[in-house]
């Protein structure tokens, strides 16, 4: 009786709280969305149920969890709080993307740029809330629409938020055909929102290899924070046009990126337990997903992503200004610097053939789409050069 | 965590955030500006290489004859399919 009674004490059961129940709620909605409305499935499911797993209360003398060092979900983690996942992730992503649209039209690259405020005006709010400025560069990222740069930047400037960052980043990413048509419908007349650009330019088989190697040493050099992240999904992206790296293409954007998407995906998600006391400085601290932390997480991130797509619409409004007839932007296209490909640029297509059917912006919007992934790649490139050299 | 908005925070962001969100815009914009510039300028250099080492040639060296073979087989399957309908009729 006394094993049985001592074996009872062990059981999740019995260390349960509220808080965790919670979570568990949070996670099964993140998988019922994921399932039922197919909101970034991919990502959600995994941290959906890394949720679940990461909210069953650990036990004394136990390595269950990602934080206790020897159990399998740390090792598993390890790719998360080093920061490995985030540029493998990118190397399957330069290995299915096509910069052909951008390099049609290099001026829509600007549109990339510009959506990028998000980031740096999100920062700025976060620093007024309070949080360091380490947090700040952290939580800012979540302006650039990009998952695996913010969980890059949040394993190195921020870990401990590392899990909000990350779902508050996947859940707008998700929410993106929401946030961003009611923003665009207001800074744009229909009479904009009607224009028709110009049909891209051919490019060729030299100009595709060329680019992934020239576009790494100029973003490379300038900031080589964004080393390990650019590195990857350029490197990716030469495999993808060479021609003769097929294979190693196929893997890195279809069996590779799987894998780590898993990894990563159910890890963040095991990271984000309710209550997790630390003790810093001699204070026991909470350092877990419920608190009023990541409540003004998911605030700012709402915040940056609404600044982005407003920064890129407008940047667009400003180059007008000094084009003429064929070559004017359809404003619309601006919205798509955020970086979250494809989804941004299938919402510019979206809006665009609302007003008119027959115009099709989905090729000019993916311009600045795989734009803004290099930029978001810089500017965390920059706010970890800052925070690390003072 | 607090939530009013205390003077060492605005002291913070005037000292340290506003300069550098307005530097880390200004080094995105240049980046992807020279990204810009370096694609705008590419197709003329391209051109100019064009002289000493044609793009069409070199596609070429790195095609397989697949596409001429697919010509190829294209025809004589043409041909075959031809002759049977004849011999049908």
């Amino acid at each position: 009786m006394e094993i049985l009674f001592n074996f009872m004490q062990t059981t999740g059961f019995a260390e349960m709280t509220v808080w965790n129940l919670i979570m568990m709620v949070i996670g099964i909605v993140f998988i019922t969305l994921a399932i039922t409305k197919h909101y970034e499935p991919l990502l959600l499911l995994p941290i959906g149920f890394g949720v679940i797993v990461g909210n069953i209360p650990s036990i004394e003398g136990m390595a269950l969890g990602v934080y206790d060092q020897g159990s399998v979900l740390y090792y598993i983690y390890f790719g998360v709080s080093q920061g490995i996942f985030p540029p493998l992730i990118f190397l399957g992503i330069g290995a299915m993307t096509d910069f052909s649209t951008m390099l049609s039209n290099p001026k829509l690259v600007l549109l990339g740029a510009a959506a990028q405020v998000g980031i740096f005006l999100t920062l700025v709010g976060a620093i007024a809330l309070n949080f360091t400025q380490a947090e700040a560069g952290a939580i800012g990222i979540i302006g650039g629409a990009d998952g695996p740069t913010s969980i890059f930047l949040a394993s190195k400037l921020a870990p401990d938020l590392l899990g909000a960052i990350a779902i508050a980043a996947y859940s707008y990413m998700a929410l993106v055909p929401v946030i961003q048509p009611p923003i665009m419908m207001l800074l744009t007349t229909k009479k904009q929102r009607l224009r028709r650009m110009k049909p891209p330019r051919q490019i060729s088989k030299r100009e595709k290899i060329i680019f992934p190697i020239a576009g790494f040493l100029i973003t490379a050099l300038i900031v080589p924070g964004a080393l390990s992240l650019l590195g990857m999904l350029f490197f990716g992206n030469l495999l993808k046009e060479s021609g003769v790296t097929e294979r190693l293409a196929q893997t890195a954007r279809t069996g590779m990126i799987d894998i780590v998407t898993i990894l990563l995906g159910f890890s963040v998600g095991a990271s984000t337990q309710a209550v997790r006391m630390v003790e810093i400085n001699g204070e026991m601290v909470n350092k877990g997903f419920i608190s009023g932390q990541s409540l003004m997480i998911f605030g700012l991130g709402a915040f940056s992503f609404c600044v982005a797509t407003a920064g890129g619409v407008i940047f667009a409004h400003i180059m007008n200004l000094f084009a003429k007839g064929d070559n004017k932007i359809n404003p619309l296209v601006g919205a798509a610097g955020v970086s979250a490909v494809p989804d941004s640029a299938r919402v510019v297509q979206m809006v665009g053939q609302k007003e008119d059917p027959h115009n099709y912006l989905l090729m000019h919007a993916m311009a600045p789409n795989v734009a803004g992934v290099i930029g978001s790649a810089i500017a965390a490139g920059i706010l970890w050069s800052v925070m690390v050299t003072g | 965590m607090e939530f009013n908005i205390d003077p060492e925070s605005i002291k913070i962001i005037i000292e340290w955030g506003a300069p550098l969100a307005i530097t880390g815009m200004l080094i995105v914009f240049f980046s992807l500006t020279l990204i810009s510039v370096y694609i705008a300028t590419l197709p003329k250099v391209l051109a100019l290489l064009e002289n000493y080492l044609p793009e069409s040639k070199a596609q070429d060296k790195s095609a397989t004859d697949h596409k001429v073979l697919s010509k190829q087989v294209i025809a004589a399957i043409s041909f075959a399919l031809h002759h049977q309908n004849n011999n049908k009729g």
